[in-house]
């Protein structure tokens, strides 16, 4: 099993290596080779008894009362370990026996029910995640207000991430923008949304959110674990100048049948896993909007406005294990996305009343992943993966006057080998291959380019026609680990990601290192330098929209760090970066898009972070940053459309449980709490000093200050949930509070202006917005 | 949840109009720019017009700078910076252009318009109108026929409206506080012309934009256009919705053709108190 896959207990395994203190445990070196190990309940701390151990699937033996087992005279080398109590979560480490020496350890075991992947410690492997990495366990953090239960969307409350608030104002162009930019991305340190990628099982999908941030389009009962990397990632990451959020998809390794149904103001889901055969599981998912069951109704009298199709989606997910051996796993996993929505706008905005009529905006994407993972016992694994995918899109505006279709059906291949070469070497390679059709038909003004304002939409210039292109992308990688002292890695790599089309080529070497150091226990410094390079977005690049002689945008990463374990199970997670991006796409009046944009960004991080015990979980996230733009080089240096100097995060749940834990599907009764705070400066924002009139369309031409030379007033809203539970003996059904925006706060979003540029006012954030739900699990 | 919602209510923030609506003139404006051809060869004159409104002004002066630029095929909505523009002489809000002398000074400037193989040639015409210490500014577009083949087009002709299906009397019209009426232009017979878009193979008609102004009340559209919907309904009229407070209200109605031909009217209302 990949290092990067390992369950709670593996970790906790890891951190009794690595003799750190989070889950009591011990590792002492003893005279002769013998395994001795203790079993205890991970709630209660109480002994498991009777359960049963095996080593290397061969020798067997059952926990004592004191729940202690020994396995006497074991071989040097690598063994594997695994406890499979009926009580509890199945669990399977690899230990290493060295000659001479034994191994004591103490296990926390988790109640049966939770998927053995699910409680991923954040804390445990630390010294061999990347420099900047926050790994989120999925059983906490999916009952966090505001986010309807979604995983995904947790990201956004991390270091790093400024808050999201869409396109709004004159910023993009109001409606055009906002239906353009509907669906992808967060601002992870500075960076553009396109500059990060989010990778499912590997590959990117195009397409984080339903409706740009209404939910994520994967249910977050299918996660496993989320990786999120805002930068200085190693070389298996590639063409991302900005962050990675690293999905993975539960394995479906279990051994009952369970699931769940659930109905909110939101949407109505359901999920159901379990086993088909001995080495075959499964899991399916589907989900679909029910807002378009309420939203017309209170929309209903507004003035010049008409949704004659509510906002609806759907997505689903069906994944298929067959583990024919006990290295090899082979998967299937078919998922999608499906989001439309209409509308009829009579009374069009003031500034620009060609915005008028029928819009409509529809976006899917269709996925196929078929993936091997093979885990050899001589201490190297190979993961390989191939995907076939359909995305499409079709957005029209003003009864089919502007409307963009694209459709990109596209296939990829990605495979990786990691190696643990000898005790302090480890090697990871490979290689990955897409190959994109890019169609698409237009009639609709150019994009605008971050820092951009524009005028009413009817007096642009339209481009017009269709296009087809094939695009290869391409990249390798490896990378090397070394441990010259047990408490130091120092890892290496080199990547080179290329593209190539019509007219469009180019390639490049990023070299990457990064350093960590464990002075003493639960201490770490680390520091990492990098090169990042992505290829322009497909409309960039288009011959149509953009232009095909773009080269990659670069941006070389720096990062410092510092880690400090911290009493009551919390820790410290502080880092300073700095990145310094060139070569970035601007707009041109001759070429449309030429590499003539320069940026850099320098911000400090800090992650105070509380994991889940004692039934209380939380972190206080700060970001403090200043990202800078410039269109060429002659230009002088502007803030970014999405800099926000200061982001205050404070998320909290607490657990009260009220009953005993229910062996069919582990819940039990109880009330849990949750809070999220968010105290963020405001966007960037580029005032209108005048305006021209022009007689032939009968709008005014705005006269543009000087580029996000203001700034919106600070935003701060609180969001609280609380869920209660009752747990039957076979099914348990929760009842859901989530409030959003609790003290109605009238948060400003973006700006608007008159007619003529004369008068103005504020766009306000949603007000105080409470969804009931329901679910019911077995 | 956030950002569909966000998009609905700002859309619909944006629709609702916290502002006034830009069909009520209160303070000094340009409502159109004529050129009359509205499209024209190297050899002839145009006459520059403006529509210029100053209900609250008390009848001060209005003086007008006019200047032609060459638009930058790359820019085409930057502005008409005055160091790079023709300045046509006069300061009246109608004046003649002579497009023999701007032919020169284009050529004087690198542009010379009968070296240029297209049929036509696009200028941007600035206006700006200055009345005590306000001032408002305004553009249009000229074409120059280079190609004296090459089509011209003509400005629209509107021949007047009528209130509630009947031609009005004479100013002022005398209407009720209050009341709601049906406006519909009447357009001059042949001003919506056929044209040949460029790269098109088949004569397309003119969309006639109809473009509603009043210094009091409400109309239930800013623009009206002279079309019919799927079920034979005409588009072209307008209601509005008359002041409640008694007084001397004026209403403009202004006509676009799309190919930068425009032509307006104005008519004054009496709107006296309800019994």
């Amino acid at each position: 099993m990949k290092k990067g896959n390992l369950n709670s207990f593996e970790l906790i395994v890891v951190v009794l290596m690595l003799g750190q203190l989070f889950v009591p445990a011990t590792s002492l070196a003893q005279e002769g080779q013998s395994i001795e190990g203790k079993l205890v309940h991970k709630d209660s701390g109480e002994p498991v008894i009777g359960a049963p151990v095996q080593l290397d699937g061969e020798l067997f033996v059952v926990s004592s009362e004191e729940g202690v087992f020994h396995f006497e005279n074991v071989a040097p080398g690598w063994h594997r370990l695994t406890i499979d109590d009926p009580e509890c979560a199945p669990f399977e480490v690899r230990i290493e026996v060295i000659a001479g020496k034994s191994i004591k350890l103490e296990y926390a075991l988790d109640p049966r029910g939770k998927d053995e992947m699910e409680e991923m410690v954040i804390k445990s492997e630390r010294l061999e995640l990347e420099v900047s990495n926050t790994v989120l366990e999925l059983d906490e953090v999916g009952k966090i207000p505001g986010t309807q239960g979604d995983v995904l969307k947790i990201v956004e409350n991390l270091p790093g991430v400024a808050r999201s608030s869409g396109a709004v104002g004159n910023k993009g162009g109001g409606m055009g923008a906002m239906a353009a930019g509907t669906g992808y991305g967060i601002v992870v340190r500075g960076a553009a949304p396109e500059d990060s990628r989010v990778l499912i099982d590997d590959h990117e999908v195009p397409l984080l959110y339903h409706f740009g941030g209404l939910k994520s389009v994967l249910n977050s009962d299918i996660l496993k674990r989320i990786d999120f990397l805002p930068g200085g990632f190693g070389a298996e990451y590639g063409m991302a100048t900005g962050g990675i959020v690293d999905v993975r998809t539960r394995p479906c390794t279990h051994k009952q049948y369970d699931g769940y149904l659930e109905l909110s103001m939101i949407d109505a889901s359901f999920m159901i896993k379990g086993p088909i055969s001995e080495d075959v599981g499964f899991i399916a998912a589907a989900r679909r909007s029910t807002i378009d069951l309420w939203l017309p109704s209170v929309l209903e009298g507004i003035a010049g406005f008409e949704m004659t199709m509510a906002p609806v989606y759907y997505d689903y997910q069906l994944k298929l294990d067959w583990s024919p051996s006990s290295e090899d796993r082979l998967s299937f996993f078919a998922f999608g996305s499906d989001d439309r929505m209409e509308f009829l706008l009579s009374k069009p905005p003031s500034g620009d009343p060609s915005l008028r009529g029928e819009f409509s905006i529809g976006q899917f994407f269709h996925r196929l992943h078929l993936g091997w993972v093979h885990a050899s016992p001589l201490d190297w694994q190979v993961r390989i993966s191939l995907v076939g995918g359909y995305d499409s899109s079709n957005i029209s505006m003003g009864n089919e006057s502007r409307y963009i279709r694209t459709d990109i059906p596209h296939m990829g291949l990605r495979a990786d080998f990691e190696w643990q070469i000898a005790k302090r070497w480890k090697l990871k390679t490979g290689v990955h291959w897409t190959l994109t059709n890019y169609d698409v038909t237009l009639r609709m003004p150019q994009p605008l380019k971050e820092g951009e304002v524009r005028g009413p939409i009817e007096t642009m210039e339209l481009l017009e026609g269709s296009e087809e292109a094939l695009i290869w992308y391409g990249g390798v990688y490896a990378s090397c680990s070394f441990k010259p002292t047990e408490n130091m890695v120092l890892t290496g790599g080199v990547r080179a990601d290329g593209y190539y089309g019509d007219l469009t080529s180019d390639w490049a070497i990023m070299p990457r290192l990064s350093y960590k150091y464990e002075p003493w226990s639960g201490t770490i410094f680390k520091a990492g330098v990098g090169l990042y390079q992505q290829a322009p977005t497909e409309d960039e690049l288009s011959k149509t929209m953009g232009n095909p002689k773009l080269i990659m945008e670069r941006a070389w990463h720096y990062s410092v760090g510092y880690e400090q374990e911290l009493p009551f199970d919390s820790y410290l997670d502080f880092n300073i970066f700095y990145k310094e991006m060139d070569r970035l796409v601007s707009t041109d009046p001759d070429d449309k898009y030429l590499n003539d944009g320069l940026g850099h960004a320098l911000g400090m991080e800090i992650l105070l972070r509380r994991d889940l015990a004692d039934g209380l979980f939380g972190w206080l996230a700060y970001t403090l940053m200043r990202s800078e733009r410039k269109d060429r080089f002659s230009d002088p240096w502007r803030l970014f459309d999405h800099d926000q100097t200061h982001i205050l995060t404070l998320v909290a749940g607490y657990r009260l449980p009220t009953g005993p834990i229910m062996p069919n599907h582990g819940q039990r009764d109880g009330w849990e709490f949750g809070l999220r705070f968010q105290l963020v400066s405001g966007n960037p924002s580029t005032p209108m000093v005048g305006s021209v009139y022009d007689s032939d369309y009968d709008v005014y031409q705005p006269i543009a200050g000087d580029t996000n030379s203001q700034r919106l007033p600070l935003f701060h809203q609180l969001d609280l949930r609380v869920d209660y539970t009752w747990a039957f003996t076979t099914w348990a059904l929760t009842l859901y509070l989530d409030i959003q925006n609790v003290y109605n706060q009238q948060n400003v979003e973006g700006v608007k202006y008159n007619y003529d540029y004369t008068e103005k006012s504020y766009y306000t954030g949603l007000p105080i917005i409470p969804a009931l739900g329901i679910k019911g699990s077995f | 949840m956030r950002r569909i919602l966000l998009l609905v209510v700002l859309c619909t923030a944006g629709c609702a109009g916290q502002f006034d609506s830009a069909t009520l003139v209160e303070r000094l404006r340009v409502l159109g720019v004529r050129a009359e051809p509205p499209s024209v060869s190297l050899t002839d004159d145009v006459e520059l017009s403006a529509l210029v409104v100053d209900p609250t002004g008390g009848g001060r002066s209005l003086t007008a700078a006019w200047r032609v630029c060459p638009i930058d095929p790359r820019e085409p909505n930057a502005a008409c910076e005055e160091q790079n523009s023709y300045p046509v002489a006069g300061d009246q809000l109608s004046l003649n252009l002579s497009i023999p002398e701007l032919v020169a000074w284009l050529a004087e400037k690198g542009i010379d318009p009968h070296e240029i193989p297209l049929p036509e040639l696009t200028l941007q015409i600035a206006l700006e109108v200055r009345a005590g210490e306000e001032s408002v500014k305004a553009n249009k577009r000229l074409k120059l026929l280079l190609d004296e083949e090459a089509p011209g087009n003509q400005n629209p002709l509107l021949d007047g409206f009528l209130i509630d299906g009947e031609a009005p009397g004479a100013e002022p019209i005398i209407m009720t506080a209050g009341s709601l009426h049906t406006l519909k232009p009447v357009v001059g017979s042949g001003s919506r012309e056929w044209f040949l878009p460029a790269n098109e193979q088949e004569q397309v008609q003119e969309e006639h934009l109809f473009t509603w102004y009043s210094t009091g009340g409400s109309f239930l559209d800013g623009r009206t256009i002279l079309d019919t919907d799927n079920a034979g309904n005409s588009l072209d009229t307008n209601e509005w919705t008359l002041p409640e407070e008694p007084g001397i209200y004026t209403m403009w109605l202004v006509l676009r053709d799309g190919r930068y031909g425009i032509d307006w009217l104005a008519a004054d209302f009496e709107v006296l108190a309800q019994d």
